[in-house]
């Protein structure tokens, strides 16, 4: 079994897979995660996943050795399973408006890649990406399966305000901006759609491994499904 | 009921222990910067230990009570007054309908931890009232202000003043090893387990950055898990302690790991202000 399980932290326990950025570490993370979260709720604050690590928080406790014996439960519990399993996902379908009042980017891609505006909307189109985890900003999901030849260096100054619903390209990964905020990615255009709300029970629609498509619509179908 | 604020000061915030159970959906834990200090004003006051306080950064903070009730302040040392006359920290003190409360000249420390009697009211959301922007409706406390509080009936007896920890900068921050401290080189390990580092002008409720160190440097890790008090350390040889308000993933080596303890002490570390780390075990 790859993987080293260490104390990080008085309440925290780190478990990292061989450090690479692969669709079945990642499937591996999400399945020891639920196995953890589901056998010691009782101990557990909550738990954080990216591609190939988890970060597991434990209760408070007045016994010393709480984390400790936390720990050896946690790693009965990759031993005991050590073939893992793909957990259920689900599927979304997004609709992005690829407006050039909206993707701010559009061109300047457009000229830096040596693509039309209808290649970039084609490519970016194309894939089912899957969300490799959520981070940065509250509710941002990092998305990984963008095509070769979109990858792009992240802007070298970052904008101070970024529409919410923008839809954007950083480095070999795209994402959807959930909120007003400052970022530093290319942005291609805007979902109508509202993927985070501190008031629903469910604050983030998107959940880690998640799979996702989208699909262009026009202007003016973004302005009716707002 | 309620306090007003009439001038909020150069940056000022409702916190309490924090949002916990939110951080897979990119949501920082926030919360006191200086557990400490912040629970030593609520104990004063026979409130929850984690009962929201304001905290506030520098000086400037001035409020207005609109009912008789008790306050406690703790943290930072500075120039308090009530009516402008001088009282003092870290002991209870009992308010009158129009009093106002100013903060003065900061002494010693960074975050000042102002309690009242049952706590600010301020909003839950995602089960903290902690301000962060994007989640709560302010992100900062702003003139004309008004944030609820409860009636309090009883006096407070409580008449002892009690003495805040010493924070002697000759005591060492306490350190676990980080996950990425044992694939650095044998020099790197031992440089950073015995020299001192100055706390450099980047400070805030998500960072404090240390001045540049060219003797150091670590390769960059795949995204991966932090958490407060996360001391990471960039190729081009910076360490960075992550605060409260810090991301819940980073690409940068995890060195060490902050004692909570030893993070409310460092919290209250000013700029141009030396840290050796102590590493400790587990």
């Amino acid at each position: 079994m790859s993987v080293i399980i260490q104390q990080f932290g008085e309440r925290g326990i780190l478990l990292s897979w061989q450090q690479k950025i692969d669709e079945k570490t990642s499937k591996k993370v999400h399945f020891y995660n639920q196995r953890i979260k589901d056998q010691l709720s009782d101990f557990i604050i909550e738990t954080v996943t990216t591609y190939c690590s988890l970060m597991v928080l434990i209760k408070q406790s007045q016994n010393y050795h709480f984390v400790n014996i936390v720990k050896m439960e946690i790693e009965k519990i990759v031993l005991e399973t050590p073939k893992f399993e793909t957990i259920e996902s689900k599927f979304w379908k997004i609709p992005v408006c690829y407006d050039l009042s909206l993707g701010q980017d559009l061109q300047s891609l457009s000229q830096q890649k040596n693509l039309t505006i209808d290649d970039i909307i084609k490519l970016h189109c194309e894939p089912v990406y899957t969300v490799s985890f959520i981070g940065f900003l509250p509710g941002f999901p990092y998305l990984q399966g963008l095509n070769q030849k979109l990858i792009t260096p992240r802007l070298s100054t970052p904008r101070l305000s970024v529409a919410k619903g923008s839809v954007a390209i950083g480095g070999s990964q795209t994402g959807i901006y959930p909120q007003q905020s400052p970022g530093g990615w290319h942005i291609i255009g805007r979902t109508p759609l509202e993927f985070f709300n501190t008031k629903k029970s469910t604050p983030c629609i998107l959940q880690p491994m998640d799979s996702i498509q989208f699909y262009p619509i026009s202007l003016e179908e973004f302005k009716d499904v707002r | 009921m309620s306090v007003e604020i009439l001038a909020p000061g150069v940056y000022s915030t409702i916190q309490d222990q924090g949002r916990f159970g939110f951080r897979n959906i990119g949501v920082p834990v926030s919360g006191f910067m200086d557990k400490t200090s912040a629970k030593l004003a609520n104990s004063l006051l026979n409130n929850e230990l984690d009962a929201a306080v304001i905290e506030t950064l520098g000086m400037g903070l001035k409020l207005k009570f609109h009912q008789r009730t008790y306050i406690s302040i703790c943290g930072a040392q500075c120039d308090i007054t009530i009516n402008q006359n001088p009282v003092s920290q870290n002991s209870v003190l009992e308010v009158r309908q129009n009093d106002i409360l100013h903060f003065g000249k900061v002494q010693k420390g960074i975050w000042c931890y102002l309690s009242i009697a049952g706590g600010f009211q301020a909003e839950v959301v995602l089960s903290s009232r902690s301000f962060f922007q994007g989640i709560t409706k302010k992100s900062k406390l702003e003139k004309g202000d008004r944030i609820k509080t409860l009636s309090s009936t009883q006096p407070i007896l409580n008449r002892t003043k009690v003495k805040p920890q010493s924070r002697s900068i000759d005591n060492p921050i306490e350190v676990f090893k980080g996950p990425e401290f044992n694939s650095l080189n044998s020099q790197t390990q031992s440089y950073i387990a015995n020299s001192s580092f100055q706390v450099s002008k980047a400070i805030n409720r998500m960072a404090y950055k240390l001045e540049k160190d060219h003797k150091l440097s670590a390769k960059e890790i795949i995204t991966s898990p932090v958490q407060p008090g996360t001391v990471q350390l960039t190729p081009s040889g910076e360490l960075i302690v992550l605060m409260q308000d810090c991301q819940t993933t980073g690409g940068y080596a995890r060195v060490l790991q902050l004692t909570e303890q030893s993070l409310s002490k460092l919290a209250q570390i000013g700029s141009g202000e030396s840290v050796e780390f102590l590493l400790i075990e587990f």
